[in-house]
């Protein structure tokens, strides 16, 4: 057995007497004080005893009792464990503050310590023992830790005779004697110092304790209980104050929300915002990973920079050219453009469904976008930035086609994937040619295809890449960009760019209009990200207004992380390259991917959950949204999960916001008339508005760079701390007592409730319905949806409310086991 | 991590251990849970967690009468007490999910090789956070989590606290445990 310890620690004391006691001689070993000597544990925590190799004991009264133990004078009494709990929460507590402070050469105020000294005095009696009259672990450890006091005072006790009497008489025993010479080494209190000054400060507890359960609570109160309190900080008198004015004074100040009147286009004296969202391709039904990355994304951020008052507009639409529309359109018998048709609906109705709240939810397939398209084509013509070049491509002779990149499957060359497709491989990512694959095959009918040469037009990307990097220099660092979007960009320029084909032998497509290549249409990784000004042309004649003011316009572009290199690469070059300014990306928000339970989303297999499913589970829009939003696969992929999903419904929304919510409503409806009473403030609530205040600041700066999940985290705070606040008030207690009392009571309702109308606005990007419902039960005017970043009263005294109701419901388990197996797919 | 959920672990942790003739109180004066049985009042949560398991049917949370198994569990108890449930802000808690991981990298329960009143205690102490981790956090603490999802179906805790879901793949590259 070694005993580590540094050289005057008093608890090393309790250690040493204990095998004084036992007989046991202990081989000790001096440290530095600051030594991490346990290898699992990230403090240092000094003495620690090494009973065998590799096991250690790093509790000090744990250590005594054991010593005690191997030779049988540990006793089993359960007093010895309380007063050992009592010494190293409530005493060390007051002594972890208060002896450095001593042995410092401060003024300690020895006033924190009477309780404590009070209490042991009390205990003691007469008693020679703390325990049953009996030398036990409780006298050993309680002596070690108030020898400190005496080592720097032999009368710190003297108010305290039955103690002074305990002590002195321990500290007469040879073992207690002995003890206290080794670890002093004789040189008195000066000793102890320095391992006192290295201790760190023992944590103690806030002095706000809530009480437990309210009256009424059955026995089944867990999930209750999971409603994790927030520990109160403490705000500085002026931060206190600004919060307290800015709250009763704000409303007159406060700006009203701007009306949204269509067209929208920028203006000379706002922030223009203009947000696009990848554009579906109209052939994939969505799954929750693709709305969660896209439109779901630039929907809470487009819905934000409105209650920002910005001028924003907001872009998405189908991509519905290309060679797997024409397929389709084979296989089900009708025309490209009807195929089109029929999924654009259901596209448009999946997102209505999820509140997705388009300026304009457009498609490519107009004729605004062969214009658009060919005028930039006819640009970087002109400017010289084409090249024309044979290229090989593969044909399937059974088929009759040449076979576009999503129609040839095979090995990659790169990585030896083996279902890597024609023009990027799903596994190492990298972008390749069709005729590279090794062992080929047409997806349609399986035969290997063969080598055809055919004419076709390219973008000549190494030409303008200097160009693109003084852009991409410029917008990454003044923008905000996502750490993968840069990286993804970045690694694609140090491969080498390399110049890219932007034609294709198909039909279904942009027709190229330059000769003799009018039998072609253009790539759809040329064509789509065309698709936003276009959709934007559809939405107004005055589109330039917005895509070619760079100097008026801020573009946030949102996407999954394998869309980047198109966005940040190719797009730009086609724009740079054509002659004209036109507004480029400023900010690129890229999501890593959702996978769905334990693997990923399969249309084909039936995983997961797809287009309209979560509309048929019955769960609203926001439910999904809010947990969607929640997972949202930002640093890394995340995944989907029913349980989780569960969990999060019944917890953060149903006891947490919607239990802080509901209750403030019905208490003042119940007790209040529903009218908003006179709001005397005193300082827990100046507290709690300069807690709320500083949760709402953190929303909004996180919400102005896209931290769209973090974000979410301070909404549900701020009604974590409402709950917290409700709980210490107790207002159903002061509701029944005297008329201060009942006033009292008035003042923290109201106080809640004008938090509840604070969290609507903020919960407005993310569950805009539950938002609105919300206000109609507050009774509030729509002029709240402004964010400034000021907590502002607008419920004031004699406001009143709409009739509450409950705003989510629990999903049980039951429920979430059903779906999971609906969407679990085939077992393999 | 915050002070009233010692009145609900004790209360909780008293109809686990199906003790007769034993009742929960908070006594305002001292700040501390009591439980009085039998005329005997113990105080505070780890004395209450020896207390119980010591009287209860179920001798087997013990740990058995081991010096050395004792001492650590008394160990463990007084780590809930003074360490988890003093927690003031994110970093304490990072330091703790930290340590505890570490600790767990080589064994399945906190004290010998089943189930002790110390992982019990761990776990209520544990729960409120775990609650809050997002699963890429959870695999970040794997062994923590391992022992964590282990404890709450073995000790059969449903009725005391949901069962928090966690995946039971890697799902994220390049992890590291700090």
């Amino acid at each position: 057995m070694k005993l580590f310890t540094d050289k005057g620690n008093q608890h090393s004391l309790k250690i040493l007497v204990a095998a004084e006691l036992a007989g046991i001689s202990l081989e000790i070993e001096h440290v530095d004080s600051a030594a991490i000597v346990v290898p699992f544990l990230k403090r240092n925590v000094l003495p620690v005893l090494e009973v065998e190799t590799n096991e250690y004991l790093f509790s000090a009264n744990a250590i005594t009792r054991y010593i005690l133990a191997t030779v049988g004078k540990d006793s089993e009494d359960i007093t010895v464990s309380t007063w050992l709990e009592w010494e190293s929460t409530d005493l060390q507590a007051a002594l972890s503050s208060y002896l450095p402070v001593l042995y410092g050469g401060g003024k300690a105020d020895s006033q924190k310590l009477q309780p404590h000294l009070s209490k042991l005095d009390n205990s003691l009696g007469g008693a020679q023992f703390i325990v049953q009259d009996q030398l036990s672990a409780a006298d050993v450890c309680l002596f070690a830790a108030l020898y400190p006091l005496y080592a720097n005072s032999k009368s710190c006790f003297e108010n305290f005779s039955n103690l002074n009497a305990w002590f002195t008489k321990l500290h007469a025993e040879p073992p207690f004697g002995a003890s206290v010479a080794k670890v002093t080494e004789g040189k008195g209190s000066s000793s102890l110092k320095a391992s006192i000054l290295a201790q760190p400060l023992v944590n103690t507890l806030p002095v706000a304790r809530s009480v437990s359960n309210e009256k009424g609570k059955s026995s089944k109160d867990k999930e209750n209980s999971t409603t994790e309190e927030v520990v109160a900080k403490e705000f500085s008198l002026e931060e206190v104050r600004a919060a307290k004015e800015t709250f009763l004074t704000g409303k007159k100040v406060a700006p009203k929300p701007v009306q949204r009147n269509h067209p929208l286009l920028p203006r000379k004296d706002a922030k223009n915002v203009l947000i696009t969202s990848a554009l579906p391709y109209v052939n994939n039904i969505p799954h929750l990973g693709n709305i969660v990355g896209c439109v779901l994304s630039a929907d809470v951020f487009s819905r934000f920079c409105r209650i920002r008052n910005y001028n924003v507009l907001y872009i998405c639409g189908t991509d519905e050219y290309g060679t797997a529309t024409e397929t389709k359109a084979l296989e089900e018998g009708l025309t490209p453009q009807q195929i089109c048709d029929k999924y654009f609906k259901l596209h448009d109705h999946v997102y209505r469904w999820f509140n997705i709240d388009c300026d304009h939810f457009g498609r490519t397939t107009t004729p605004q976008q062969t214009k658009i398209a060919q005028d930039i084509f006819w640009g970087l013509h002109k400017e010289k930035h084409l090249l024309e070049q044979k290229v090989e491509q593969l044909k399937c002779e059974d088929c009759d086609r040449f076979l576009a990149d999503r129609f040839v499957e095979g090995t990659c060359p790169l990585c030896n994937y083996d279902d890597a497709r024609g023009d990027q491989c799903d596994k190492c990512g990298k972008l390749i040619n069709a005729t590279d694959l090794k062992n080929p095959r047409c997806k349609i009918c399986n035969r290997t295809p063969v080598v055809k040469s055919s004419d076709h037009l390219f973008l000549d990307l190494p030409r303008l890449e200097s160009r693109l990097q003084s852009f991409l220099d410029k917008s990454t660092t003044e923008g905000d960009w996502t750490s993968n979007a840069k990286m993804i960009t970045s690694s694609w320029i140090r491969d080498g760019l390399k110049p890219r084909c932007i034609t294709r032998d198909l039909k279904w497509g942009t027709p190229v209009p330059l000769e003799p290549y009018t039998d072609k249409v253009f790539y759809v990784w040329f064509d789509a990200p065309i698709g936003y000004p276009s959709i934007t042309a559809n939405y107004t004649p005055d589109w330039e207004k917005w895509w070619k003011n760079p100097d008026e316009v801020q573009l946030y572009q949102f996407m999954a992380k394998d869309n980047v290199p198109f966005h940040s690469v190719v797009f730009p070059c086609s724009l740079l390259g054509c002659g004209e300014k036109w507004t480029l990306v400023n900010h690129l928000i890229a999501t890593e991917y959702l996978n769905y339970e334990d693997s990923k989303f399969s249309k084909s297999r039936g995983v997961g959950v797809f287009g309209n499913h979560a509309e048929q589970t019955g769960i609203p829009a926001d439910i999904w949204r809010f947990y969607l939003l929640f997972i949202r696969p930002e640093s890394q992929d995340s995944y989907f999960n029913w349980d989780d999903f569960v969990l999060k419904n019944n917890s953060e929304l149903l006891n947490n916001l919607g239990n802080f919510i509901n209750r403030g409503l019905m208490f003042l409806e119940k007790n209040f008339g529903g009218l908003v009473q006179e709001l005397k403030l005193e300082q827990l609530d100046c507290q709690l508005l300069a807690a709320v205040s500083q949760e709402l600041k953190q929303y909004v700066s996180l919400l102005e760079k896209v931290r769209i999940k973090e974000a979410l985290r301070h909404v549900l705070n701020i009604s974590r701390l409402g709950n917290q606040h409700i709980q210490v008030t107790q207002p159903w207690v002061l509701v029944k007592g005297s008329p201060e009392e009942k006033s009292r009571a008035g003042t923290v309702t109201s106080l809640c409730v004008n938090i509840s109308c604070l969290l609507s606005v903020m919960l407005h990007p993310y569950m805009p319905d539950t938002s609105k419902t919300i206000q109609e039960q507050l009774n509030a005017s729509a002029d709240v949806n402004v964010l400034t970043g000021d907590f502002v009263c607008y419920l004031e005294p004699g406001h009143k409310i709409g009739t509450p109701k409950p705003l989510f419901a629990k999903i049980e388990q039951a429920q979430a086991d059903q779906l999971r197996n609906q969407y679990a797919g085939k077992n393999d | 991590m915050a002070p009233n959920r010692i009145d609900n672990d004790v209360k909780a942790l008293a109809r686990y251990f199906n003790l007769k003739n034993c009742k929960c109180k908070f006594d305002k004066k001292s700040g501390v849970t009591q439980l009085v049985h039998n005329g005997q009042t113990v105080c505070g949560l780890a004395s209450i967690a020896s207390f119980l398991v010591q009287n209860s049917e179920q001798p087997s949370l013990h740990g058995g009468s081991c010096h050395m198994t004792k001492a650590q569990i008394q160990q463990w108890l007084q780590y809930r007490v003074t360490i988890v449930d003093r927690c003031l802000n994110e970093k304490d808690v990072t330091t703790v999910l930290k340590e505890l991981n570490s600790f767990l990298e080589s064994r399945v329960y906190f004290v010998t090789s089943s189930l002790t009143v110390a992982d019990l205690v761990l776990y209520f102490g544990l729960f409120a956070t775990f609650n809050q981790l997002t699963l890429q956090e959870k695999e970040k603490y794997l062994h923590l989590s391992r022992w964590f999802n282990n404890v709450q179906r073995v000790a059969k805790l449903e009725e005391f606290y949901p069962i928090l879901p966690f995946s039971l793949n890697y799902l994220y590259e390049g992890v590291s445990e700090h």
